[in-house]
């Protein structure tokens, strides 16, 4: 695609998106640097996994553009992974973790090709990535939420997505779940992959998201949670106080928003 | 022990007990396979409705004059598709418009035989089955399924299990969803339409439904659980046409009763297990 700059991952220019009675996201611009993380948070109903779907090409603009490395979405989806909330999945399905890795294959090799004979491997090495080769041959539907959701990792890696989008990751985490989630997120984020979360979870924020993004029907506020992150900013978003403190640029939120 | 080989082996002297056998048997394994995916993503009903709406398919065949099979499957897909379409374009609720498509091609097929009277009784052997009735035409169309069937599986088979774990996943990583959903969806149909003289609309769906829903009583993985329930499907077949020869009951729902029992003995061996032995959480654990 002409002009397509390859630094860069996401780019939503002056994009409306809603549906048939109703507009959801008015006239939106946003841009991801490749190999960065980026949290979009705000509340319900303020867009965040409206503008996911557009994202994965689900959802059309009405007006303005998305990119994906410079292409449309609909022609980018072999380089995308997307992980939905984790509700829209079967988990009693009666599958077994290293099944679901080997999905990664198929978004990347023709449908009359059996995986080959590296395929098991690879799977075992990117179960092996997210800590959970041990859990291989679990059926999923026996593994905790947070062993779940890298179990979908794991299968983002064997796609080689460049791009993983996470609706609602952190829902129904405890805290150590949580962080395990986010430490493999760290991970991929080094191998030059870009990560883009929705989230209620405003702590782990500073910590693992290089931008945020706040939405409540049109941007709010973007840039580094440091400075996105504002108690004005906040209250714009969330139409209501939040208390939170500052500390050595760390930001901490003591409240949790549903 | 000459007695024992005389009871097994009398139903065969007659050839439609022999047909019957092979027929049903091979329904048995086509049903268990698909019917594990109808199953575990709650088709239950789809198959059903397809197969009411492939009456009227049969009734538009017997009018035209074309092979009975032809119209039934047409219809079939066709509502297949249908489904498909109307679910993803008009966010209509799955159960209506699977209602309004599967009732709409029934009626066509009342109103089709209102024109021809005299063809009353042969429709109604289609309803409900005629398992002693099979020709050996039938027995090629179920071959024929399949091998379809097989040949599917053998390419798709990852696929459909992905887009039916993962629907939104698989879409966004560019799997063709709706395709495959009405793949799925037509090899229901083939399942259904071939079934139809052997075992009728109405029972076709409980040979899909129920081997399966027994398997996942005790398996938790796919490969297994079709494995299982072809296992239950066949012994449920041979049992009930054995009882229904020596007993005289009608062989089709004999088959179905049969299968039925399997699952509630399946339900009762789970509880005496769950007890003492370590087994996996099923579909149907919240009942236990």
């Amino acid at each position: 695609m002409a002009g397509g700059d390859t630094r860069t991952c996401v780019e939503v220019k002056d994009v409306t998106v809603g549906y048939e009675d109703r507009i959801v996201l008015d006239r939106i611009s946003w841009t991801v640097p490749a190999g960065t993380s980026a949290a979009i948070i705000g509340p319900n109903g303020g867009g965040k996994s409206t503008l996911l779907r557009t994202l994965v090409g689900r959802l059309r603009p009405m007006t303005g553009t998305v990119r994906i490395f410079g292409r449309p979405p609909q022609e980018a989806r072999h380089l995308l992974a997307y992980l939905p909330q984790f509700e829209e999945i079967d988990w009693q399905f009666p599958i077994r973790a290293i099944d679901v890795v080997m999905q990664g294959l198929l978004a990347r090799t023709p449908w009359w090709r059996p995986p080959g004979k590296g395929a098991l491997d690879q799977a075992m090495a990117a179960l092996e990535r997210v800590r959970l080769a041990s859990e291989a041959q679990r059926p999923v539907g026996a593994l905790s939420g947070g062993q779940r959701q890298r179990v979908l990792l794991a299968r983002a890696l064997l796609q080689d997505a460049q791009l993983i989008l996470l609706d609602e990751p952190a829902t129904g985490l405890d805290a150590p779940a949580q962080h395990e989630l986010l430490d493999v997120v760290d991970d991929l984020k080094r191998d030059g992959r870009t990560v883009i979360a929705t989230t209620h979870d405003l702590n782990c924020l500073t910590d693992h998201f290089d931008t945020v993004l706040c939405l409540r029907g049109k941007v709010i506020c973007q840039g580094p949670p440091e400075e996105a992150l504002k108690p004005e900013q906040l209250l714009a978003v969330f139409g209501r106080h939040v208390p939170l403190v500052t500390a050595e640029g760390r930001v901490t939120i003591f409240e949790h928003h549903r | 022990m000459s007695t024992i080989v005389e009871f097994f082996a009398e139903p065969f002297q007659f050839s439609f007990m022999t047909r019957a056998f092979v027929g049903v048997s091979l329904i048995a394994v086509l049903a268990g396979v698909v019917g594990a995916f109808v199953m575990l993503k709650g088709l239950a009903f789809i198959g059903d409705a397809v197969a009411h709406a492939s009456f009227g398919g049969l009734v538009a065949a017997m009018l035209l004059g074309v092979p009975l099979h032809l119209g039934a499957l047409l219809f079939a897909l066709l509502t297949a598709a249908g489904l498909t379409v109307l679910g993803r374009k008009t966010g209509l609720r799955a159960d209506a418009s699977l209602a309004i498509l599967f009732t709409g091609a029934f009626a066509l097929g009342v109103l089709g035989l209102a024109a021809r009277p005299n063809f009353a009784g042969d429709l109604t052997a289609l309803l409900v089955g005629s398992v002693l009735a099979i020709r050996p035409a039938d027995i090629y169309w179920i071959l024929a399924a399949a091998a379809i069937t097989g040949i599917v599986l053998a390419a798709a088979f990852r696929h459909l299990v992905y887009i039916s774990f993962d629907p939104q996943g698989a879409e966004a990583a560019g799997l063709p969803v709706a395709g495959l959903q009405w793949l799925l969806l037509s090899l229901v149909a083939l399942t259904v339409v071939v079934s139809l003289q052997a075992v009728g609309v109405v029972l076709v769906v409980a040979l899909m439904i129920t081997p399966a829903a027994t398997a996942s009583l005790f398996v938790r993985r796919l490969e297994r659980l079709m494995t299982v329930a072809v296992l239950c499907g066949l012994s449920a077949t041979w049992i009930g046409l054995y009882a229904s020869y020596y007993l005289s009951t009608p062989p089709g729902a004999t088959v179905v009763t049969v299968a039925t029992a399997q699952f509630t003995a399946g339900l009762a061996m789970r509880r005496l297990l769950s007890g003492r032995a370590k087994l996996p959480p099923g579909r149907f654990s919240g009942t236990l």
